[in-house]
């Protein structure tokens, strides 16, 4: 069941056109990554989906309801954690949750244990009196995101929420929004960043200039492109690497080979992976290695084979 | 010059207080009016602003005295005001006296304050009307009109002391440059540090000064838009309202008037350049300079004559070159009488220009000290 | 009661952490009065006795000496030139009836007047009539013309209406495209009305306690007295900070303005506005008054100050009740307009 549709949407702005008869759906019970460039229309999308924009064209479900529904339960249902921070910085980190909370549940007591959960979600158990300006670059990330999810919506949306962030901070929120998805929430995760979407998502829509470019899981993406295995192989002292290279030479389906200081790297050309096998010729050959190793297309490769640029662009 | 254009281009961000502030000067200057300079150097006698109140029947003795009044030259407004209205029109001077006449009573009951020195002039003008009124009507002969408007009409000869001036003062011009002291000292101390403000965040700082740029170059770029904002501002301002200024001053005039102008707007450019020295939070820049502006503008007597201010305001107005370029236009016919004014204006500019060196120099001792101490 | 109170509590709590806020509400509004205070006390035309000479031998010296505006002194033509230059006196009185003066100032006009009426009295003598100078013939309702309570008055009228700034803050956070705050409350199911409702009752009210902390600091410590009438001062202050709320909602919802570009607006249309009613001086109230009197009436700095110098200065409730009606009937239509703008839920660009 999908919990969004997005079909053929349009966005204008001035000069500029932000969404390019744009679709994405979202099923339940996923994780699906907004992945893009800066300025693909990755926040326009969600501004869309949310309400918050008026668009020029295609349709948008959310929930099986118009975004711009005024329902207070359709409201009740969605969470946004946005990648700009949106607290009431003169506020203590507390008084921030619990006034969230407050909006989506009247039950004093029901808000003070969505304020708890949202603040131990976080990891910001012991700053719960500080000042929302006072707080450290990671921990105002935080506080963002147990702003957006203190009332456990079916359908969350975050907004690049690990923009800025250190790796630790990075792996507290991942790790925060698996729990999350496995908790039953419906999550739409957009980034930039390319490691995060492998890690994290279960399905991928990559966008670009406001188009849809691809859509799947990253198999199903790297699937799509045809990009080159790089197995490397470092020898022993340099040792037998003439012979390796013959004999790999003469192997099917080696696109490329080249050697530097006992480390050589073979292209192999897809589908599918070619390490096991080329370590039971090395087997068969008798040609011992110190390490190796495979490196499959990344989502940057894929990235680049469907748009003519890198993600990091 | 990329500091300068960077300048240029941040200032373009403020046009809306730009905008706001001349909107005000404009509406001041407005009010003001194009009234021109009285050189007549012959006793101009009082002229009171009276209203006469006469009931909605009419009240003879009441026109009459309302005739009067405005063939005595004083001007005067005939309507139908209760006692209470009265009072509220004297309150807020928009008369000097309210004369109100009741049907049967030949003298009306006057409204004044007959403290000032304009209600006291009131009151005896009209006082002296009815007594010979009286006069003429009483003591057993026919009443003459004629005799008795001609002994009214009978003046003093007035004669100016030898070097006396017909007007010391033209309120009107000095008014008029006084709110365009006052708007330009608004405009420079929120314009100048907010936009200085830009190129002391610490992020645009430490990146400027790993620059091969150099510093001092970099400041006087600063310093240079700075004193476009304010130099700039005074020429606008001055030139804008230029004709309705013109009359208000003489040729032999405009040499002291663009003088003292220049000179204060050194001084305000060094006040400016002192406050952007020392705050750089925006919201705080808003307040100091609405404050210190305004506060200085009643203080020195930018809205109120000098004269009419008090000893204590006064006092702690001669603490601010505004108080100086107000002084000094009272005295802009001469240089010489202008130079004590302009002197201390120009020792204003020194100190504070004094002042933010020390200021800027004390901050990169703390900031060199925090990064070493770290 | 539920979303209402978190309201209330909220924008209570930001108030008072909101340093700016604080500063704008509470400190500013004394720093000015404590200035006006400063510059006007004292001020004004109050007539001091007028130093006058008389040359010996002027014939109406006994004249002059009768009247309590003068300080004469008799002097012979020599002193009376040196005391003349140097500002001892106003003018003096030769002795063929002259009157000598330096420069023309409303001290000179005044012992012109009284030169002119010794004329008159001369040329009644001429022909054969004496009038009175025992009686008094016009009589005298004193009124105070205080130009520091009047400025006063439009200076805290002006203040009042300060309560704009919180009006334009709450809009700051419910249109979505003003900042990421509203933009993020906007997918809450948020009750605007409630908002609306709670933000008005505590700005008003911290505006209101404003207030009267201005109105207490003038009576006590400079004793200039605005609570003279006390109920209806005070509901004229709680309408006219509604009013100031009210205006503040409904400039921040009705246009694609920012946040920024709204609070200088605001303080330069209120130093206008002020401007208008008086506060920098009565000559451009005057001016305004007798050439284009239907700009003040619209100026809700001039209704609340006038209502305010009539209840305290001239004890007077004329046009009060309609005021406040004005006042409060102002800030209803304002609010109510300022949420039908904000029905509008979606932008064109954020």
């Amino acid at each position: 069941m999908a919990i969004c549709e997005m079909r053929g949407v349009v966005k204008h702005y001035k000069q500029v056109t932000a969404l390019n008869k744009f679709d994405m759906e979202v099923r339940e019970g996923e994780i699906l990554g907004l992945l893009g460039p800066n300025g693909s229309g990755k926040t326009t999308a969600i501004n869309c989906l949310l309400g918050l924009l008026k668009y020029d064209g295609g349709e948008i479900t959310v929930l099986d309801q118009a975004p711009a529904s005024r329902d207070p339960g359709l409201k009740r249902r969605i969470g946004l954690v946005p990648s700009d921070l949106a607290y009431f910085e003169e506020l203590s980190v507390i008084d921030n949750i619990s006034y969230f909370a407050g909006l989506y549940e009247t039950n004093k007591r029901e808000q003070k244990r969505m304020t708890g959960y949202a603040v131990d979600f976080a990891g910001l158990g012991k700053y719960r009196k500080f000042p929302a300006k006072k707080l450290s670059g990671g921990l105002k990330r935080r506080l963002n995101i147990a702003c957006g999810i203190v009332h456990s919506p079916e359908f969350l949306v975050l907004d690049e929420p690990t923009l800025a962030l250190d790796a630790q901070s990075r792996k507290y929120v991942l790790n925060g929004v698996r729990e999350l998805n496995r908790q039953g929430t419906t999550v739409l995760y957009t980034t930039h960043y390319l490691e995060e979407a492998q890690e994290l998502c279960d399905r991928i829509v990559i966008i670009d200039e406001g188009h849809n470019m691809a859509t799947g899981t990253l198999p199903e993406l790297i699937g799509l492109i045809d990009a080159e295995e790089s197995v490397h192989i470092e020898l022993p002292c340099g040792e037998k690497e003439a012979e390796l290279l013959e004999r790999v030479r003469s192997l099917d389906g080696v696109v490329d080979l080249f050697a530097h200081n006992g480390r050589v790297t073979v292209k192999l050309a897809p589908p599918g992976h070619h390490l096991a096998a080329l370590i039971e010729s090395l087997r068969l050959w008798d040609i011992a290695y110190s390490t190796i190793s495979s490196e499959l297309p990344t989502l940057n490769e894929v990235f680049l084979s469907l748009t003519g640029k890198a993600l990091r662009e | 010059m990329s500091t300068f254009r960077a300048y240029l281009a941040l200032l373009r961000k403020y046009w809306l207080i730009i905008l706001a502030f001349t909107s005000i000067f404009l509406i001041l200057v407005f009010a003001q009016g194009g009234r021109a300079a009285d050189e007549d150097k012959s006793f101009s006698r009082g002229h009171m602003n009276a209203a006469v109140s006469i009931p909605a029947g009419g009240h003879g003795a009441g026109e009459a005295f309302a005739l009067w009044l405005e063939q005595a030259g004083h001007a005067v407004k005939i309507l139908a005001f209760s006692q209470e209205e009265a009072q509220e029109a004297v309150f807020l001077h928009q008369y000097d006296a309210v004369f109100l006449f009741e049907p049967g009573l030949t003298a009306p009951q006057a409204v004044s304050d007959r403290t000032s020195g304009q209600g006291y002039f009131a009151l005896s003008v009209a006082e002296t009307y009815f007594r010979y009124l009286d006069a003429f009507q009483g003591q057993g002969r026919p009443y003459d009109p004629q005799a008795f408007h001609s002994v009214l009409a009978e003046k003093a000869e007035v004669l100016f002391q030898e070097s006396g001036r017909g007007r010391t003062v033209d309120g009107v011009r000095v008014a008029f440059f006084s709110a365009l002291g006052y708007v330009l000292l608004l405009m420079s101390l929120t314009l100048v540090p907010l936009v200085n403000q830009a190129f002391f965040e610490a992020g645009v700082r430490s990146r400027s000064n790993l620059s091969p740029y150099p510093p001092r170059l970099r400041a006087v770029a600063i310093l240079l838009g700075s004193g476009l904002i304010v130099f700039g501002t005074a020429a606008v301002l001055f030139l804008a309202t230029l004709p309705i200024s013109m009359t208000l001053f003489s040729p032999g005039q405009a040499g002291g008037i663009l003088l003292n102008l220049s000179i204060f707007s050194l001084a305000v450019l060094a006040l400016s350049y002192l406050v952007s020295s020392l705050i750089r939070n925006k919201v705080a820049i808003t307040a100091v300079s609405t404050v210190l502006s305004l506060g200085m503008a009643f203080l020195s007597g930018a809205f109120v004559p000098q004269s009419m201010l008090g000893q204590t305001a006064l006092g702690i107005g001669r603490c601010f070159p505004l108080y100086y370029f107000i002084h000094a236009n009272y005295r802009v016919n001469t240089v010489g009488a202008m130079a004590g004014d302009l002197l201390i204006q120009l020792g204003f500019a020194a100190g504070y220009f004094l002042a933010a060196l020390l200021a800027a120099r004390l901050a990169r001792r703390a900031r060199r000290q925090f990064l070493w101490g770290n | 009661m539920g979303q209402f109170g978190s309201h209330l509590k909220l924008l209570g709590k930001m108030t008072l952490k909101n340093k700016s806020s604080l500063f704008w509400v509470f400190v500013y509004p004394l720093l000015l009065v404590t200035m006006m205070s400063i510059a006007f006390r004292g001020a004004g035309m109050k007539l001091q006795p007028i130093p006058v000479a008389a040359e010996q031998g002027f014939y109406y010296t006994v004249f002059l000496e009768n009247i309590d505006m003068l300080d004469l002194t008799v002097m012979d033509s020599h002193e009376a030139e040196k005391a003349l230059r140097e500002g001892k006196v106003a003018g003096y009185f030769r002795a063929d009836g002259v009157l000598i003066i330096r420069e023309d100032s409303s001290e000179s006009r005044i012992l012109g007047e009284i030169g002119d009426e010794l004329k008159r009295a001369a040329a009644a003598g001429r022909q054969g009539i004496n009038p009175d100078f025992s009686t008094q013939y016009v009589s005298i309702a004193e009124q105070e013309a205080d130009l520091l309570f009047d400025i006063l008055s439009m200076t805290v009228a002006m203040f009042t209406l300060y309560a704009y700034f919180s009006g334009i803050g709450m809009i700051d956070l419910l249109q979505a495209n003003l900042s990421p705050l509203a933009a993020r409350l906007s997918t809450t199911p948020l009750s605007r009305l409630s908002f609306l409702t709670a933000g008005t009752l505590i700005n008003t009210c911290l505006s209101f306690l404003e207030m009267i902390l201005v109105a207490l600091y003038l009576k006590f410590i400079w004793g200039i007295n605005f609570l003279s009438d006390l109920p209806r001062t005070l509901l004229l202050f709680l309408a006219a900070c509604f009013f100031g709320v009210a205006v503040g909602l409904f400039v921040g919802s009705s246009n694609k303005l920012s946040t920024k570009a709204k609070i200088p607006l605001g303080i330069s249309i209120m130093l206008v506005l002020g401007a208008f009613g008086g506060m920098m001086g009565a000559e451009l109230r005057l001016y305004l008054d007798r050439h284009l009197p239907w700009l003040n009436r619209g100026n809700p700095v001039n209704l609340i100050g006038r209502l305010l110098y009539r209840l305290n200065a001239l004890s007077s409730t004329r046009e009060y009740t309609a005021g406040i009606l004005i006042l409060v009937f102002g800030a209803l239509v304002l609010s109510l307009s300022s949420l039908l703008f904000l029905q509008r839920r979606q932008f064109k660009s954020l």
